[in-house]
């Protein structure tokens, strides 16, 4: 499961890199964190009615969890569908790597924070029959994680968590690049990728089962 | 699917619909007006950073945001020569031709915004210099454009924390993902890692971009 070539892999005190980057922002926000682990975080894990983004940087680290967990969920599926080309199950194989790792990261950081994840997400997403399956909803997820990320990053208070979001967000925005490039269509649907606001990043998690 | 999203359009727009990206982008507490939000996000977001020369190299394109958006400018206009020449090179066929000519539209979408935000911050952009590119064969070319993008995605990263502005950093946000799109689909297209750094990418800071843009910069 280890990728020796990825610094990604490097451990810092027993936790990954990625973990260490989350703790190192928390840590360095500690005074926002407390602030925001009152009722703000209760709501967050509630994923109230103020969209994904509400709660605070607590809020937003969860509701970017449920949104890891749906995807590495989606690449274990898609690994497991038959026929499926050798170039796009390497290609698969890379991403849930990097899904995992995230998924990691996230709750650790939840954990150092003294936050529980939320419970896991029921995802919703269509049956996976052939590659065509596959590649279409891999896409839309990558599509939706992008967005949801820009999204969160504008809402972050911390400029170090920010920092991770936005490198998490370059991550999800290379597997998309690559997986529509394997699907013969350009790496994005235009110039600019969209910023979700709270209200629908949540609608997309919904989507999606979260 | 159209082009330009949502954050995007209320860039170079007036304050009113600043103040309508805010309350879209869910403001919350700063969603009072565009003055409000800019100093709460002054006092929240650290200046300094703890990447060293991560401003170093924008302070020559202006100050503050307007040095960032400026030094975003200069790497975009880097991208539609560089794009512009390799499409019109006639050693690019099939894929990477239709890449070439789809990045130089993205890169120039990106530079207009870019260029209208920085005057919208009073910032003036800088002399654009005749660069210079070796497009010898399609290979080297696809090398090329992925190490461009690769600083590309870099640079973007390596600002994201030193913007005050809530409608700048969505704009940097936006195209920086883009630009990461395009490096993987380079990538896969050279059956190379699409995620080089692992699952989290890292920041350049400007000093670095610069070095690394030396070759391209004619002298």
């Amino acid at each position: 499961m280890t990728n020796p070539a990825s610094i990604g892999h490097i451990e810092v005190g027993g936790i990954t890199r990625g973990a260490f980057l989350v703790r190192t922002a928390l840590t360095a926000g500690a005074l926002y964190g407390a602030g925001a682990a009152g009722p703000a975080l209760t709501r967050a894990l509630g994923h109230g009615a103020n969209g994904a983004f509400s709660g605070g940087d607590v809020g937003i680290v969860n509701f970017a969890l449920t949104l890891e967990k749906i995807e590495a969920d989606f690449y274990k599926r898609a690994l497991a569908v038959k026929g499926l080309k050798p170039g796009l199950t390497k290609l698969l194989q890379s991403i849930a790597l990097n899904e995992t790792e995230h998924v990691n990261a996230l709750t650790q950081s939840l954990q150092l924070l003294g936050a529980k994840p939320g419970p896991p997400p029921k995802t919703k997403l269509p049956a996976l029959k052939t590659q065509a399956d596959v590649l279409r909803v891999a896409i839309q997820l990558e599509d939706t994680g992008v967005s949801a990320y820009n999204g969160a990053a504008t809402q972050i208070q911390s400029a170090d968590l920010l920092q991770v979001a936005a490198s998490i967000a370059q991550v999800e925005g290379r597997h998309a690049g690559a997986l529509r490039e394997f699907a013969g269509q350009f790496p994005s649907a235009g110039p600019f990728d969209k910023v979700l606001s709270g209200a629908q990043a949540d609608a997309a998690a919904h989507r999606l089962g979260a | 699917m159209e082009p330009a999203p949502s954050a995007l359009d209320e860039l170079t727009a007036d304050a009113s619909s600043r103040k309508r990206f805010l309350r879209m982008a869910g403001g919350g507490a700063v969603a009072a007006g565009l003055a409000a939000a800019v100093a709460a996000c002054g006092t929240q977001k650290k200046t300094g950073n703890q990447f060293g020369g991560a401003g170093v190299g924008t302070q020559q394109y202006g100050q503050g945001d307007a040095g960032i958006v400026g030094y975003a400018l200069f790497l975009e206009r880097l991208e539609v020569a560089f794009y512009e020449r390799a499409a019109a090179s006639g050693k690019l066929t099939g894929r990477p031709l239709e890449l070439a000519k789809r990045f130089a539209s993205d890169e120039n979408a990106h530079a207009t915004t870019l260029a209208g935000a920085l005057k919208s911050l009073g910032g003036r952009e800088a002399p654009v210099p005749p660069f210079q590119f070796v497009l010898e064969n399609q290979a080297d070319i696809l090398v090329t454009a992925a190490q461009v993008e690769a600083v590309g995605a870099g640079a973007y990263l390596g600002q994201v924390r030193r913007i005050q502005s809530k409608q700048i950093l969505a704009a940097a946000l936006s195209i920086h993902t883009v630009e990461a799109r395009h490096a993987a689909s380079l990538a896969q297209l050279l059956g190379r890692p699409i995620a080089p750094d692992g699952a989290f990418a890292n920041p350049s800071p400007s000093s670095d971009v610069l070095r690394q843009i030396q070759p391209f910069l004619s002298g």
